[in-house]
C-alpha cells in the first residue's frame, strides 16, 4: 500500500464516518454511513500496519558493513 | 433506517457462504430469475413509456446518456493516479462504474414499492440508457494504444453492447410494454405479483456469490474498499443534483442516484472481455460485486431515501 492511497482510504473513511454521524444525528439516517466508515478507516491503518511489518529490514546496513570489513 | 425485506435474503446468502454452507442455486434458475427480473422491470417501464410525452422524454434521455458518458471519467482518474492501476485496468473498471446494475436498481425499486413511494414510472428506458455510454467512454480511455489492438473488433464490441442479455431483454420489455400498454395486465399477475419473491431468491444467490468474492481483495483491500465506497456516493452526488435539475419526483431522485450509484458486474464485464481483454476482469467484478453492491444493498440505498424523505 503507497502512502497515496492510505491518505485516500483515510479522508474517504473520516469522510463517510463524519456524514454518517452528522446524518445520524440529526435523526435523518441511521448510523450505516458512519460505521462503513470507520470501517474503511480500521481497514486501511490496519493494511498499512501489516505492510510496514512486512518490508525486509536489511541485515547489514552500509556503515555495518564498514565496520565488519574494518574489523576483518 | 429500515431495511427492505428483500435484502435480508442477500444477507443470509452471504453469511452462508461465509460459514462455507453448501447452499447455492442452480445456475437454471438463477439465469431465470435474472431473465424474470429484467423483463419484468422493462415491462413495467414499457408500460409507462406508453403513456409518457415524448417531449419530456427525450431531453430527460439526453441528460442521462450525458451522465452516463461522465461518470467514467470520475474513476479513472483515481485508479490511475492514486491506485497506480494500469491505463487498460482503470478504463476497464471505470466502465463498470459509469454503467449500472440492474440488480441494485431492482433493490432500490422494491424498497420504494414498499414504503409507497411515488416515482416516474419510465425509469427502466433510464437503466438501458444508461448501460451503454460508459463502455464507449471506457474504451476510449483505455487509449489509442489498446483501441488500435481491437481495431477489428468493433463490430463485436458494438453487438456485445446492444444484444448482450441484460440491454436485450430490458430493451425487449420496454418495447413489449410500450407496444401492449394496458394489455399487458394479462401477464403482470406473473411479472408483477411475483417480483419481491423471485428478487428476494436472486438476492440470496448474490449474497453468496459476493461473500465467496471477499478473499479476492486481500491484496488492495484498503484502497478497493475506499474506492469502492466512495465513487457510488460521487455518482449518486452528481445524479441527484441531476434529478433536480430534470424536475423528478422524489422517488425519481432516489432511482437516479441509484443508478449513478450502482456499478454493472455482468453487461460491461461480457463488453469488456471482448473490447479491452488485457484488463483484469477478476479485479472490476469483484470490486463492484464484492463491495459496492453489498455497500449499496445494505447501506446507501436506505441512506439516499431517508436523505430525499427528509428534504422533500
Amino acid at each position: 500500500m503507497t502512502k497515496p492511497q492510505l491518505f485516500f482510504g483515510l479522508a474517504v473513511g473520516t469522510l463517510l464516518a463524519a456524514l454518517g454521524g452528522t446524518l445520524s444525528a440529526a435523526g435523518i439516517t441511521g448510523s450505516g454511513l458512519a460505521a462503513t466508515g470507520v470501517l474503511v478507516l480500521l481497514v486501511n491503518a490496519a493494511y498499512w500496519t501489516l505492510g510496514q511489518r512486512r518490508r525486509p529490514i536489511p541485515v547489514e546496513s552500509p556503515p555495518d558493513r564498514r565496520l565488519a570489513q574494518g574489523a576483518g | 433506517m429500515q431495511l427492505d425485506i428483500v435484502v435480508g435474503f442477500f444477507v443470509l446468502g452471504a453469511v452462508a457462504q461465509l460459514l462455507r454452507s453448501d447452499l447455492r442455486l442452480p445456475e437454471g434458475l438463477y439465469k431465470s430469475c435474472v431473465i424474470f427480473l429484467l423483463l419484468a422491470i422493462g415491462l413495467k417501464g414499457g408500460v409507462a413509456l406508453s403513456s409518457s410525452p415524448i417531449a419530456t422524454l427525450v431531453p430527460q434521455s439526453l441528460a442521462v446518456v450525458a451522465f452516463g458518458a461522465l461518470l467514467p471519467l470520475l474513476a479513472f482518474p483515481i485508479l490511475l493516479y492514486i491506485g497506480k492501476w494500469s491505463r487498460v485496468d482503470a478504463a476497464a473498471t471505470a466502465a463498470h462504474y459509469g454503467s449500472v446494475s440492474v440488480a441494485t436498481y431492482a433493490v432500490a425499486v422494491a424498497l420504494l414499492d414498499s414504503r409507497g413511494v411515488d416515482y416516474e414510472a419510465y425509469f427502466p428506458l433510464f437503466v438501458a440508457l444508461l448501460e451503454v455510454p460508459a463502455i464507449i467512454v471506457g474504451i476510449l480511455l483505455a487509449g489509442a494504444a489498446a483501441a488500435r489492438g481491437n481495431a477489428g473488433h468493433w463490430g463485436e464490441i458494438i453487438r456485445e453492447i446492444f444484444l448482450n442479455q441484460g440491454v436485450l431483454l430490458l430493451l425487449g420489455g420496454i418495447a413489449i410494454g410500450a407496444w401492449a400498454g394496458e394489455r399487458t395486465a394479462s401477464v403482470m399477475p406473473f411479472f408483477g405479483d411475483l417480483f419481491h419473491g423471485i428478487l428476494a431468491l436472486f438476492l440470496l444467490e448474490m449474497g453468496r456469490v459476493a461473500a465467496e468474492r471477499l478473499p479476492a481483495i486481500r491484496k488492495q483491500g484498503g484502497f478497493l474498499l475506499s474506492f469502492g465506497v466512495l465513487m457510488p456516493l460521487m455518482g449518486a452526488a452528481a445524479a441527484a443534483g441531476l434529478a433536480t435539475l430534470l424536475g423528478l419526483s422524489p422517488g425519481g431522485v432516489v432511482l437516479l442516484a441509484v443508478l449513478g450509484s450502482s456499478a454493472s458486474y455482468i453487461a460491461v464485464p461480457a463488453a469488456m472481455a471482448v473490447a479491452l481483454p488485457q484488463a483484469n476482469a477478476s479485479l472490476s467484478i469483484t470490486l463492484s460485486l464484492a463491495i459496492t453492491f453489498p455497500f449499496n444493498v445494505l447501506v446507501a440505498i436506505p441512506a439516499y431515501l431517508a436523505l430525499v424523505q427528509h428534504w422533500s
